[in-house]
């Protein structure tokens, strides 16, 4: 089992870069699972014909020690199982603490031994900003981490960030760097730009996903790229990132 | 507030079982709060902590460290007190706070052994569960770190789930031991009451366990998955209980098959208790409120499930009363219970229990009198269980093993 957290700042476009890869890995026949660690619960939508699933800590305050894998898990796209942990609602509570409860109870469920996923991707909210956002590239969680990135300063400085967590965490045995992704926004000198800064936290591009509007009609109708539009030039991008991403991991 | 305690104190923790389980070991142990989970493990779940030289510490966490997750300063702090102590192991347990702000126990004890060379561990105790969670915890991490597969030595039997929660100052384990030695037996690890390192890392040569509580019957199962060795869940009450438990245990050690004590006679067995009428002995099929022909008085037995079968047991051998149910304080195991037993989660539903009309005697730490109702007509019989009510229940501690079973209930029901 491969796991994968993919980090970047918030709007940057995480949740639509890793639904497509979840989709492209599941076109080749893999068993994906995909975890949206993020209180607005949408990473998986465009998995699930644009349909929000009920997210874990919501199934955990509704049904406490009642809830199951069932309550939890949501066959979407090619079989990508789904999963929202949720949060608070927004002003109150702590989102961090909510992704840790999240994990624990699909640890305690076993949901990695029932499912038995190929692969699995984690969509973490935006920065790495407290311990409970820090749980995906902990300990047993993933073993690579991903940053989606475009050329904004912004989103290479929430970047940059991150990168100095997974250092952090090296001494701990934890999940290293495996590489930047550039999601595009068509700012000016933009690969040149994302490039310097991966190489400052010694790491490269993996690859660079153009900005191209077939993303955002497919996401209209409530899909992936891939499932939307699969034999488009951005379909083909996003097997192309897979298969980099495959390659890095192994 | 459905579960809101008006009357009776919280059960010892998670964050005091997985001390407890260090306690005999040569170990650095710091609870990562502000000092009242140390206090409350050391002043009220711990008996054996006056007068002993165990390296409890308290990390002192204040809000800025919790604010700023300042792992550099804890890491700090436990190498300065490995300095001083020179441990065997060192151990950092978790309490309600580091489980809201998310701390890295377990990553923090990675670069703890990676500084000081000391096998070092940390445990993800939040203070919201029970102790038998916490002690096996750590029982399996330390399992895992210092235990492999061995030979079998025939005739050495491991006593699990021995902790002071349960067996307060251990008289009982004493006894234990010796009734396991007069039978021939040679007494292993007695995880966590009295043992060491080299005794931990023998274990899998053990023939069989013994699972004295319900965290021994998890330890056994567990040790079972991983070296394959059958297991015996209950303690010997009562003189007759005693000798038949120790025939229980040479058929786990001659036949391999794990096996779990909680009723008398077992569904099917015509063992007859002296005085009993044939046939009215079995407990299985009870249901409280009916109108089943019964021996005895009906009975609720209330505390930690292996013991409270025990003591079930032990009053069907010695007495040869059927009409027992009892109630699991700190969780119920499905394959430990009959259908009788209850689950008390909570005090709403300890109360409910010991003023239920069926039961004509209650067993349970004396803490839990007080939920008695006054006009509510029956007996109740204090047996004080230290993760109830601490060492302000001493004065109702009893030894129940083999004949002492017998003693201390004809003392305590003529008094």
């Amino acid at each position: 089992m491969k796991k994968i957290a993919i980090y970047g700042k918030g709007g940057i476009g995480k949740s639509t870069t890793t639904a497509n890869l979840s989709a492209a890995f599941a076109s080749r026949g893999l068993k994906v699972m995909q975890i949206g660690c993020d209180p607005k619960a949408d990473s998986t939508k465009n998995l699930m014909d644009g349909k929000k699933i009920p997210t874990v800590l919501d199934q955990i305050r509704q049904k406490e020690d009642r809830v199951s894998l069932e309550d939890l898990a949501f066959p979407g796209y090619g079989g990508v199982v789904c999963v929202e942990s949720g949060g608070p609602t927004p002003g109150i509570g702590c989102a961090g603490r909510g992704i840790i409860t999240a994990f624990e109870k699909l640890e305690e469920l076993n949901a990695y031994e029932v499912f038995k996923p190929d692969i699995v991707l984690y969509d973490v909210l935006g920065d790495v900003v407290c311990g409970g956002f820090a749980m995906p590239i902990r300990g047993g969680y993933a073993d690579h981490v991903l940053i989606v990135t475009s050329g904004e300063m912004m989103a290479l400085f929430a970047a940059d960030n991150i990168a100095h967590a997974i250092k952090n965490f090296g001494k701990r045995g934890y999940a290293r760097l495996a590489g930047y992704i550039q999601n595009s926004r068509n700012v000016e000198n933009e690969h040149e730009l994302v490039r310097k800064a991966a190489m400052e936290n010694d790491t490269e591009i993996l690859h660079v996903v153009p900005r191209d509007r077939t993303v955002q009609m497919a996401e209209n109708q409530g899909k992936t790229v891939i499932e939307a539009y699969p034999e488009s030039p951005m379909a083909a991008c996003y097997q192309a990132l897979a298969d980099k991403v495959w390659e890095v991991i192994q | 507030m459905a579960k809101l305690s008006l009357w009776i104190p919280p059960f010892s923790p998670d964050y005091s079982g997985a001390a407890a389980v260090l306690f005999d070991l040569k170990t650095v142990t710091a609870m990562h709060d502000a000092s009242g989970c140390t206090g409350n493990y050391t002043g009220y779940d711990e008996p054996r902590w006056y007068g002993s030289r165990s390296a409890i510490y308290c990390s002192g966490l204040r809000q800025m460290d919790a604010v700023l997750g300042d792992d550099e300063k804890l890491i700090g702090k436990l190498t300065a007190a490995a300095k001083d102590v020179k441990p065997d192991l060192m151990a950092l347990i978790g309490s309600p706070v580091p489980m809201v702000i998310g701390a890295d126990l377990k990553g923090i004890a990675v670069e703890l052994e990676e500084r000081t060379g000391i096998p070092s561990f940390g445990f993800d105790t939040t203070g919201t569960a029970y102790y038998d969670k916490g002690a096996l915890q750590a029982a399996k991490a330390l399992m895992d770190r210092f235990c492999q597969k061995q030979e079998t030595v025939p005739g050495r039997i491991n006593i699990l789930g021995a902790l002071p929660m349960d067996f307060g100052r251990g008289s009982d384990l004493e006894h234990l031991k010796e009734l396991l030695r007069s039978a021939g037996y040679e007494v292993g690890l007695t995880m966590a009451y009295g043992y060491t390192l080299v005794e931990l890392s023998m274990a899998a040569s053990a023939q069989v366990n013994l699972a004295v509580s319900r965290f021994g019957y998890l330890m056994a199962r567990y040790m079972e998955e991983r070296f394959g060795i059958p297991w015996l869940c209950g303690f010997p009450a009562g003189e007759r209980g005693a000798e038949d438990y120790l025939k229980d245990l040479e058929q786990v050690r001659r036949l391999g098959n794990p096996k779990i004590r909680k009723a008398f006679p077992e569904a099917g067995a015509k063992a007859v208790p002296p005085g009993a009428s044939e046939g009215k002995a079995g407990q299985d099929a009870w249901v409280p409120g009916t109108e089943t022909p019964r021996e005895g008085p009906s009975v609720l037995v209330i505390g930690e499930q292996v013991m409270s079968n025990s003591l079930r047991t032990a009053f069907g051998t010695e007495f040869g009363w059927s009409q027992i149910a009892v109630g699991c304080l700190y969780g119920r195991e499905e394959a430990l219970s009959l259908p009788q037993d209850l689950d008390l989660t909570e005090e709403a539903q300890i109360r409910q229990a010991v003023n239920a009309p069926e039961y004509d005697l209650v067993v349970a730490d004396p803490f839990l009198k007080v939920l008695l109702e006054p006009e509510a007509e029956k007996e109740f019989l204090a047996f004080s269980q230290y993760a109830v009510s601490s060492k302000l229940g001493e004065q109702d501690s009893a030894c129940v093993t083999g004949r002492h079973f017998n003693e201390w209930f004809e003392e305590r029901r003529l008094s």
